[in-house]
């Protein structure tokens, strides 16, 4: 399958859709190539991220006052003169401007006095001009848009019918001097009604004249000037008519020798089969449908020939056909294909074989379709098979695709690996033919005694079945091939423990050398041993793959703050591995696994961040059987094998927990620690002692403390021990308490002793 | 402004209605000046430039056919007057060069912010400006009025007057010149992470 070029992936991804040609020529392909369609979507992508990048840096940019003082005072100036134009000019203005024209021209008098604003329009220029303006202007609705061959040719062959504009005319002032067709066709129609040529008009109007001032220097006469634009509108409505009734086109396609159709539409496939080798017409609608009719062409309109020249700049070359060489000119607007692709002059070179429609002019054709083939050329070659089927040969180092035709000679057996020589005919864009092949076949790899075999010993922690790769826990890769023995005729799984002997040999594809594994024996007792599950601080990594980064396809061994003896590897079946970068070191990461023959290998690895733990206490009021802590406020935490706690869990104790949320909103507990209540120790001001019955004291700000055998019991100012009876009604004491369990326990009383 | 109140509006400008033209000149404005400010580097140039391709739009207004889109148009015309400008300063004194240092230098003052003018913001924002301006003006242009401007190729060859083949290939390499740039960025941005 031949792979959309870049350029042309550029030119797809700048459409906000495709056309009906696009689609046609390549829909097909980006339906079932899933390489193509990636690009487009990556350029897509580019795209839209380089436009943003760029807005970004003049985002901020704003014109001056000045640049809108100034468009502002220009659009004053530019209404004004078009208000004082004549289209709504009052109807005795009219009359009377045609009445003084008209003595004025019979008296041989020319009016020359411009109006205020209509800086080099007579008034009856002006006058001429607002009659023909909306006439000229409705030539838009049938003139095609630029770019769309069909419409053009369509438009082209009834203009070219009714107004006697013959081709090398129109070629010549379209595609050799760049006027565009809506001033051609405008010039052409007012140079037919007023009877003069149309290049005279043209220049008038590229001069940048108005319609009036185009009539009168052309000598019109005024009185065939005030009623030409009704003949013009005539002529635009019949235009229009004949075009609306042609709803077919035929486009003339060449089918060369071996098949390839020049053509400016895509020609399907069903309809390529049926033309003839040599020029044909084949009827197409205007939007490029071909209908299906075809029929040769008796009179021969295409050139088709070798280049043998180019001139500087690729403007012209010469092209030699059968019986004739000429010289060629390649405008901007000629319509250049090569292989249904759009091709550029540059690219054109000596030796190309070139199909033309064209216009001859002065002697030079004038290319208006050009279709460019590569030539054919004969090529010797030879490399290393890397695939084949009976069609196609794919060979090491040559680039172009290698076909296997009907008359191609191949000697000996073809296999992958073998080497080949051949002879091919054919060209870098569409292949090349076998023409002589011969295969070496590759010579078996037989591992001699001598040879140093290598052995690998780990625990599988990943299969590429398309690498053929078997990746070890300790990062080594083994590769395998269809001569590799297993043990138990099947390639390992993840957690096996396996003992390879591999041979190291050049592989084929990227010429260099790998342990490609001859036998691979799977450990009969493998230990295995129930999940695992940890939290802890991200301190450390490495990638065992030799990279600095954790590489989803790779091993990397990870290590957490309180395991500073057991690693825990990331493998590629490894749930969230792209969470998990060397950004988060520090944050505390839990890891779900199994561990396998001594090695802890990771099913899931989940980060926490540290803003996202929480901190909650209650009273267990429950525990069930999947260790889930029901509290008094009827939160529910789970206990994982990572919680830590160091007081036994029971239900009736308060408990702080700290915890975190998964995606479902489950609370996981970090750390499960014992409630303690704060102790928080009172000291009041000197009062008066209300009541004491030895155990209660009510104060005269009516705190009430409890006093038992812990207080101590002091003289206020010499310090000296006291006893409960020195504390009395009347007195003044300074309490220090405790609040513990609701209640006030005094610490200290100290008792100010009236002498 | 959508395709058919544009065509509304063409065709009361076309009858000398001010206000038209005032409608026109909003809808266009910002956009065709920054767009000349990333092809001309230099803000009294980009206005110039913006300036006279509206003068010059709206003078021909009459000629303009309404089938077609007018952004194309009038991006061409001022195409035309930014090179016109380069012309002009290259026939002078003033060397390309100096337009170079003078837009960096705006774009670099933070200050600038407040005088509306632009402002790299970022180092990602610098390369950028250092990509436009190693790009050849060809190159410039087509990736300009591409990745800016929204243009498709076909309409590029419209304003540029030269083939798509050749808006294709200048694309092609400036393209290449740009994503270079922006992968630069994402491997700083990768290696910081």
């Amino acid at each position: 399958m031949k792979h959309l070029t870049d350029e042309k992936i550029l030119e797809l991804a700048s459409k906000k859709k495709l056309s009906f040609t696009d689609r046609l020529r390549y829909g097909l392909h980006l339906a079932t190539c899933k390489i193509c369609r990636k690009k487009l979507s990556q350029e897509r992508n580019f795209a839209k991220d380089a436009g943003l990048k760029l807005r970004k840096i003049t985002s901020h940019a704003h014109p001056s006052k000045n640049m809108d003082n100034r468009v502002y005072a220009a659009i004053s100036q530019i209404a004004t003169q078009a208000v004082v134009k004549a289209p709504i000019m009052a109807r005795w203005v009219t009359s009377l401007i045609l009445v003084v024209v008209m003595i004025s021209s019979s008296y041989g008098i020319f009016f020359y006095a411009p109006l205020v604003g209509a800086a080099h329009e007579t008034p009856a220029e002006a006058y001429v001009s607002s009659r023909l303006m909306p006439v000229m202007a409705s030539t838009d609705e049938v003139i095609p848009e630029p770019g769309h061959y069909l419409k053009s040719e369509a438009f082209l062959n009834v203009w070219c019918d009714r107004l006697m504009v013959c081709a090398s005319e129109y070629t010549r002032m379209v595609y050799l001097e760049g006027n565009n067709i809506s001033d051609v066709f405008k010039a052409s129609i007012l140079g037919h009604e007023a009877g003069v040529s149309t290049e005279s008009v043209l220049s008038l109007l590229r001069s940048g004249k108005t319609w009036g001032q185009i009539l009168s220097e052309l000598d019109i006469s005024f009185t065939s000037q005030l009623s030409i634009h009704k003949k013009i509108a005539d002529e635009i409505a019949a235009t229009t008519k004949e075009i609306g009734e042609k709803a077919t086109l035929e486009v003339t396609a060449y089918k060369h020798e071996d098949g390839h159709i020049s053509s400016p539409v895509p020609i399907p496939e069903e309809v390529a089969e049926k033309l003839q080798v040599g020029e044909s017409k084949v009827e197409v609608t205007d939007d490029g449908f071909t209908t299906g009719k075809i029929e040769p062409n008796p009179t021969p309109s295409l050139y088709t020939g070798v280049v043998t020249k180019i001139a500087a700049g690729n403007s012209a070359f010469t092209l030699k056909t059968a019986d004739d060489a000429f010289t060629v000119r390649i405008t901007y607007k000629t319509e250049m294909l090569r292989y249904n692709d759009y091709f550029v002059p540059s690219q054109l070179m000596v030796g190309h074989i070139c199909t033309i429609d064209g216009e001859w002019v002065d002697g030079e054709l004038i290319a208006k379709f050009l279709d460019a083939k590569e030539p054919i050329r004969e090529t010797e070659a030879f490399g290393t098979v890397l695939d084949f089927d009976e069609e196609t040969i794919t060979v090491a180092g040559f680039g172009s695709a290698l076909y296997v035709g009907n008359d191609s000679e191949i000697k000996g057996e073809l296999e992958v690996g073998a080497k080949v020589v051949f002879t091919a005919s054919g060209n870098e864009i569409e292949g090349f033919t076998v023409d002589t092949l011969t295969s070496t076949p590759r010579p078996e790899p037989k591992p001699t005694p001598e040879e140093p075999k290598a052995e690998f010993t780990g625990v599988v922690v990943g299969v590429d079945i398309n690498e053929k790769l078997i990746l070890l826990h300790d990062g080594s890769s083994v590769f395998y091939n269809k001569n590799t023995t297993f043990a138990n005729g099947m390639t390992p799984s993840v957690g096996q423990k396996i003992t390879s002997t591999a041979l190291s040999s050049n592989t084929l594809k990227e010429e260099k050398f790998q342990d490609q594994a001859i036998m691979v024996a799977v450990d009969d007792n493998p230990d295995l041993t129930d999940r695992f599950e940890v939290a802890g601080e991200f301190t450390d990594h490495k990638c065992l793959n030799g990279c600095n980064w954790i590489k989803p396809e790779g091993v990397t061994e990870v290590e957490l703050d309180h395991e500073k003896t057991s690693t825990y590897l990331i493998i590629p079946m490894t749930e969230g591995h792209s969470v998990i970068t060397p950004s988060y070191k520090g944050m505390t990461v839990i890891m779900e696994g199994f561990r396998a023959s001594g090695v802890n290998l990771v099913t899931k690895v989940t980060v926490v961040d540290p803003r996202e733990v929480k901190t909650h206490s209650g009273i267990i009021t429950d525990i069930s059987e999947k260790n889930i802590l029901t509290l008094d406020d009827g939160t529910e935490i789970a206990i994982r094998p990572y919680t830590k706690s160091s007081n036994p869990i029971t239900t009736g104790a308060k408990f702080q927990f700290s915890y975190w949320e998964d995606k479902s909103g489950n609370k996981k507990a970090l750390e499960i620690t014992a409630y303690r209540e704060e102790k928080k120790i009172i000291k009041t001001d000197w009062l008066i002692v209300v009541v004491f019955d030895g155990e209660k004291l009510e104060l005269s700000d009516g705190t009430v403390i409890m006093v038992d055998e812990n207080t101590a019991i002091k003289e206020a100012i010499l310090g000296t021990k006291l006893d409960e009876t020195a504390v009395k009604a009347g007195l003044k004491v300074l309490c220090e308490y405790e609040i513990k369990g609701g209640i006030n326990t005094a610490l200290e009383i100290s008792v100010f002793v009236n002498p | 402004m959508d395709r058919a109140t544009e065509k509304k509006v063409i065709i009361r400008a076309k009858k000398g209605d001010a206000e038209a033209f005032e409608q026109l000149y909003s809808a266009f404005r910002l956009e065709l000046y920054r767009s000349a400010l990333l092809i001309m580097r230099h803000p009294a140039d980009a206005e110039d430039a913006v300036a006279e391709a509206f003068i010059k739009t709206f003078r021909s207004i009459d000629r303009f056919d309404t089938k077609y889109p007018m952004r194309p148009w009038i991006h061409r015309i001022l195409r035309n007057e930014c090179n016109n400008i380069f012309k002009k300063r290259r026939a002078g004194t003033v060397k390309l060069d100096d337009f170079a240092t003078d837009w960096k230098d705006i774009m670099s003052d933070k200050d600038a912010k407040e005088s509306s003018q632009i402002v790299i913001e970022s180092d990602e924002d610098k390369r950028m400006v250092e990509l436009i301006d190693t790009l050849s003006d060809t190159h410039r242009e087509v990736l300009i009025l591409h990745y800016f401007d929204n243009l498709d190729l076909t309409q590029i060859s419209e304003v540029l007057g030269i083939p798509v083949g050749t808006v294709k290939s200048r694309l092609f390499h400036a393209r290449k010149q740009l994503s270079r740039a922006i992968e630069g960025d994402e491997q700083i941005t990768k290696s910081t992470e």
